[in-house]
C-alpha cells in the first residue's frame, strides 16, 4: 500500500491511559494499516462453575455473519493543503481502551475495525430439584 | 443521458491546537485518531440473544465439536 507524503506531524505533550484490552491499539507513530478484530462470548453465572471445553464460537450465528461494509464507487479527488504541518493536543487521559479501539498519534493509510460481544447470564432457579452440575460445596443441604 | 459525475474536494488544514481530551472509555470499534488517514471502517455488533437471560439449573454451553 501507498504511503502518501502529505502527512501532518502529531503534537501530543502527555498522554495517560490505564488500561488496554481485548483487541485494541495504542499506537505511538505512524502505520499503515490496522485491522484489529476481536470476539468475544461473555458467560456470567451466579455460581462461578465453568468447565473444560465449553462454549463453540463456530455454534453460534453472530460470529459467522460478516458486518456489511461500505463499498466506496464515487470518483472522489481530493486534494489536502496543509497551511500548518502540524496538530497540537495538550493532553490525552483514556481511562480504558477495549473491543477493538484504536488510539494513535500519527498518520496511517487506513483502519478497519470489527469487533463483536455476546452477553449471557446465567442463574439458579432455586426450585427446582435438577442440580446435575452443581458442585456440591454450592449444593443446598436438604436440611 | 449517461454523466460522468466527478467531484473534486479540497480541503485546507490551518492551525489546529486542541487542549485536553479526557475520555472514559473507548469501545465497540471506536478510533480516537490524532493524525491523518485515508479511510477508517468500523463494525460493530452487540447480540442479546434470547438464552441472553437463563434462569434455571446450571447447564454447561454446547461443546466445541471436535475436528
Amino acid at each position: 500500500m501507498k504511503i502518501t507524503s502529505n502527512r501532518r506531524t502529531s503534537v501530543v505533550e502527555n498522554i495517560k491511559v490505564i488500561s488496554i484490552t481485548r483487541s485494541a491499539v495504542f499506537q505511538i507513530g505512524d502505520s499503515v494499516e490496522l485491522n484489529p478484530r476481536s470476539f468475544v462470548y461473555a458467560v456470567q453465572r451466579e455460581v462461578p462453575v465453568y468447565f473444560p471445553g465449553e462454549g463453540d464460537f463456530a455454534q453460534l450465528e453472530l460470529f459467522q455473519e460478516r458486518i456489511p461494509r461500505p463499498t466506496v464507487t464515487e470518483d472522489v479527488r481530493t486534494t489536502f493543503i496543509n497551511e500548518n504541518p502540524n496538530i497540537y493536543v495538550d493532553s490525552i487521559r483514556v481511562l480504558g481502551l477495549g473491543g477493538s479501539s484504536i488510539l494513535q498519534v500519527g498518520s496511517n493509510c487506513s483502519v478497519d475495525t470489527e469487533s463483536k460481544v455476546i452477553n449471557i447470564r446465567q442463574f439458579i432457579d432455586q426450585d427446582l430439584d435438577d442440580h446435575t452440575y452443581m458442585p456440591t460445596q454450592y449444593k443446598k443441604s436438604n436440611s | 443521458m449517461k454523466m460522468n459525475c466527478k467531484m473534486n474536494y479540497t480541503v485546507v488544514n490551518k492551525d489546529i491546537h486542541v487542549g485536553d481530551i479526557n475520555i472514559i472509555g473507548l469501545t465497540g470499534s471506536s478510533v480516537l485518531l490524532v493524525g491523518d488517514t485515508e479511510h477508517i471502517t468500523s463494525g460493530s455488533a452487540f447480540d442479546t440473544p434470547p438464552e441472553a437471560l437463563i434462569i434455571g439449573p446450571l447447564a454447561p454451553l454446547a461443546p466445541e465439536t471436535p475436528f
